[in-house]
Order: C-alpha cells, then sequence, then structure tokens
C-alpha cells in the first residue's frame, strides 16, 4: 500500500539512482584522440598548423606536429583546453583557450585545426570507433 | 566493601591493557632496531592511520550490541569490492568512482548485514565463531560471483580486468583512476610529510556518528541488549530487530571502510583483499586494549598505531637481527593471528580474575 513512509522510501531510492547517473556520467574517464591532420566539417576545411601544444583540463601539454595524433585521457563531458601555436624555433606565436563538451566514443577525436578554425565542435569521428 | 591497595590497582591496570603494553614495548624494542627515521615513521603511520580507521571503526557498533568482533565485517569488505570492480569496468575515476562504488555497494551490504545478522540471531552467545563461519561461506559465493559471473551473467567491457579466457575477474586490479582519491581530496602538506586530509576528515565524521548513535534510542536500546538479552526483552526492546539493524550498520560500514582501505593502496587483490581487511582490523582493536565486550574510539587509534608500527618496523628489525627481512615477514604473519589469540585468551583470564576479585571484595577478604 502506498502510504507517506512507502513514499518517501521511493523518492529516497529514486533519488539515490540520479545520483549514481550524475557520478557515472561526471566521473567517467574518455580516451580521447588529438588530432592536427587536415579535416573537413561540413563543408569546410580547416588546415593543420606546423607545430602546436595542447593541454585538456590543466593536464599536461601535448605537442603535435603537422599530420601527428596523439592521445589523452579526460574525465566528465566538459572540458577545458589551452592551445598554443608554435613557431619553427618553439615560441609560442597565438594562444587560444576555449571549452567543448564530450559527445560519444564514436566522435571521441579532438581536431586541433577544427577547434583554431572555429567549427561548431571540435570532436570528430574517432579512429577507434571506425 | 573493601579497598583496592596500590598493588592491586597496578595489578589491574596492568590485566586490563596487557595487549597494548607489550605491543608498546615491542615496539620500543623494534623500532631503534630497524634504523628508520622519525619522519619516515610518521609518514606512514599518518597514511596507514587514515587507511585503516574506518575499517576498525565499524567494529565498535556489534560489540556495543554484545555481538562481539564482527568477523562477517568481511561480507562488507565484498560488497565494496564488488562496487569497485563495476566502477573500474566503467572507468568512472577520482571522488566520484568512489562514491559510484559506495553507492552500489551499499544495497548488497545491507542485504549481506541483514543475512548475517539473522544467522546471527539463531546462534546466540556464539556470534563470533558463527560470523567467522559465515564469512567463509559468503566467500565462497563471492568467489564463484567474480570468478563466474563477471564477464559472463554480468557484463566487462574492460578487458584488462577479465581473464584471457573471457570471463572472471583477474587476481589484481590497478585501481589507479581513484588512488588516493578521498585521502588527497583536499591536498595538505606540513613539512615532508603529506596528510590525507579528505579521509581524517571522513573518520572524523564517523567518529561523531558513533557518538551521538550511542545517545539515540538505537543506541541505547543496543547497550542494554549488549547487558542482558533477556532484561532488554523484558522491556519492551525488539531484540533480534535491533541486532539485525547492528550487523547491518557494521557491515555497511566496513563496505565503506574497505573502499577507503583500496583507495589508499591503489591496487585490489580481487581475491584476497576481504580476507586481510577483516582479520587485520579486529586484530588492530584488540590491541589497542579493546575487548571482545568492549570497545572504544580511543581503542580504535591506539590499536592501528601499535599494529602497524610493527608492521612497518619488524621486516627492517627482522633483517637487522637475523639477516633476513623474510624473518620479519613471518613475524608480522605470525603476530597478526597471534594476537588475536592472545587477547581471546586474556579477555577469559581477565574476566575470571575480575569475577575473582569481585567475590573477594564482596567476602571482604583482602
Amino acid at each position: 500500500m502506498m502510504n507517506r513512509r512507502n513514499g518517501v522510501r521511493i523518492l529516497l531510492a529514486a533519488a539515490l539512482v540520479l545520483l549514481g547517473v550524475y557520478l557515472y556520467v561526471s566521473g567517467k574517464q574518455h580516451q580521447m584522440f588529438v588530432d592536427n591532420m587536415a579535416v573537413e566539417i561540413e563543408g569546410k576545411t580547416y588546415a593543420p598548423e606546423a607545430l602546436v601544444r595542447a593541454a585538456f583540463d590543466g593536464g599536461e601539454p601535448l605537442e603535435l606536429a603537422s599530420g601527428d595524433r596523439d592521445v589523452t585521457q579526460v574525465v566528465g563531458p566538459r572540458h577545458s583546453v589551452k592551445i598554443e601555436v608554435l613557431n619553427e624555433s618553439g615560441d609560442v606565436v597565438k594562444t587560444l583557450e576555449g571549452e567543448f563538451r564530450w559527445v560519444s566514443t564514436k566522435k571521441g577525436m579532438f581536431s586541433v585545426p577544427a577547434f583554431l578554425g572555429g567549427a561548431p565542435s571540435p570532436m570528430i569521428d574517432s579512429p577507434a570507433a571506425e | 566493601m573493601k579497598a583496592y591497595t596500590t598493588k592491586e590497582k597496578i595489578q589491574h591496570f596492568l590485566i586490563s591493557n596487557a595487549v597494548p603494553i607489550i605491543f608498546l614495548v615491542m615496539s620500543a624494542i623494534a623500532i631503534p632496531l630497524s634504523g628508520f627515521s622519525a619522519t619516515y615513521l610518521v609518514q606512514e603511520m599518518l597514511i596507514r592511520l587514515a587507511r585503516n580507521s574506518f575499517l576498525v571503526l565499524s567494529l565498535i557498533i556489534p560489540i556495543v550490541a554484545g555481538m562481539g568482533l564482527n568477523f562477517g565485517m568481511v561480507l562488507g569488505a565484498m560488497a565494496g569490492q564488488i562496487g569497485l570492480i563495476l566502477v573500474s569496468d566503467w572507468a568512472v575515476v577520482g571522488m566520484r568512482g568512489l562514491l559510484l562504488a559506495a553507492l552500489i555497494a551499499t544495497p548488497i551490504s545491507v542485504g549481506l548485514g541483514y543475512i548475517c545478522g539473522a544467522v546471527l540471531n539463531r546462534a546466540k552467545g556464539r556470534e563470533m565463531v558463527t560470523s567467522y563461519i559465515l564469512g567463509f561461506f559468503v566467500n565462497g559465493i563471492y568467489q564463484l560471483t567474480v570468478l563466474y559471473a563477471f564477464g559472463k551473467l554480468i557484463p566487462i567491457a574492460n578487458t584488462e580486468l577479465v581473464l584471457s579466457r573471457g570471463y572472471g575477474i583477474r587476481n589484481a586490479i590497478n585501481l589507479a583512476g581513484m588512488r588516493h582519491g578521498l585521502d588527497y581530496l583536499i591536498p595538505l602538506k606540513i613539512g615532508n610529510l603529506n596528510v590525507p586530509l579528505g579521509t581524517y576528515l571522513t573518520i572524523a565524521l564517523f567518529c561523531l556518528f558513533i557518538v551521538w548513535f550511542r545517545r539515540t534510542k538505537l543506541g541505547q536500546d543496543m547497550r542494554a541488549i549488549g547487558q542482558d538479552m533477556g532484561v532488554a526483552g523484558a522491556a519492551g526492546i525488539p531484540v533480534e530487530k535491533t541486532r539485525i539493524i547492528a550487523i547491518i550498520i557494521s557491515t555497511v560500514l566496513a563496505c565503506y571502510g574497505q573502499i577507503i582501505f583500496l583507495q589508499n593502496i591503489g591496487t585490489m587483490n580481487t581475491y584476497n583483499s576481504h580476507d586481510q581487511a577483516g582479520m587485520f582490523a579486529i586484530a588492530a582493536l584488540l590491541i589497542g586494549g579493546a575487548t571482545v565486550s568492549k570497545a572504544t574510539i580511543p581503542n580504535v587509534f591506539v590499536g592501528v598505531i601499535l599494529f602497524h608500527l610493527m608492521f612497518v618496523v619488524s621486516p627492517m628489525a627482522g633483517k637487522q637481527l637475523m639477516g633476513q627481512a623474510q624473518i620479519g615477514e613471518y613475524f608480522r604473519v605470525f603476530v597478526s593471528y597471534g594476537i588475536i589469540a592472545i587477547s581471546l585468551a586474556l579477555h577469559a583470564w581477565k574476566r575470571q580474575k575480575d569475577r575473582e576479585r569481585a567475590r573477594r571484595s564482596l567476602r571482604g577478604e583482602a
């Protein structure tokens, strides 16, 4: 029978399930590819930079030359990124910071050219999902 | 009644605190032999106190309820490990991973605690041996589940967790993503010492919970049952229900304790971690001066420090004395199991002495 006590119990159980879902989504670690290759999104081509340094969520930066691809781990659905474009002598010529959202494992590759070129989302199809 | 002489008072103090005194003397001998620096020992004790205290504290409530040392705490530890296995598979990391593991493990540990409490109600007066054997029984079910159901009935996607045959969990699980997730949630460094403040705050909250819980109606009921089940029952206290609640609380807390323990270690031994947790927690509590019928929060901290001090210094002391660290390792195992036997024997001896003293004082003899 549905009395006040059972109602509270059901609400509590539902709250715990919701908490579980929140913890899962916000604490899930993703393997993300970071790509510095030319990419075409919605008919527009984004060219790679000769040398970039990319740091995600304040972590250790990755250095990628044109045509390079690396892998990193990110946690949760929202991420910050700081990209520094370097010249031949390794000096920073341009810095761009921003945020992006994790979409899915299928779209698990971060495209540096797409981010620098201002594409709607820097996340593109992951080679692991292909 | 006759007043006690100084000699009797000293004798009573020594008997009451025989185990901590023995360990204090052993430590005093072993520390200089080991050659460890004070900074190293303090850092080790800070880490180990954070690692073990929660597990040991989970033993207090059943003792209050007169159910002795809850050897069934391994049931909670197993539930915690199941939560950690699932969270490792789902790659949920950090503090969120630990909370999710605790959330998953809570209903499992409540269920196991209920079963344990119901069984112990049918074995009144023999709770310790019954819960010990129940631990073996549930360990069998746990091993069956982890060896066969995980990967077959319960999907496990992470190939690093699964045995090469395609089902069953590997012997060791790397908890790198969750390591120190709670310990260093709030980073604190004093000099060269890293203080696991997050865990200490959790332990402090737990201590406050125990203090508060003892004053509640349920806590008072448990104390009454612990003193005399017959009288408590006659006073209208639901003895069996209260005993089950005591075991459920202990099992759930042991589950959280095991999660805290393993996040500190950073590696989970799938098939053995829980066994060690139960035995070492009980040994630590007894070394702290607790008995089968009385345990306090200071007993927990004194016990954990003394027990782990021996753990740290004994291999090196063994090496310095005998030339072999393995001697120290044997000594560690001997100490952890032997102290339970010594404590139980001393407890029986103390009870007999107390009865004799009570009889003598009633007769008015010297």
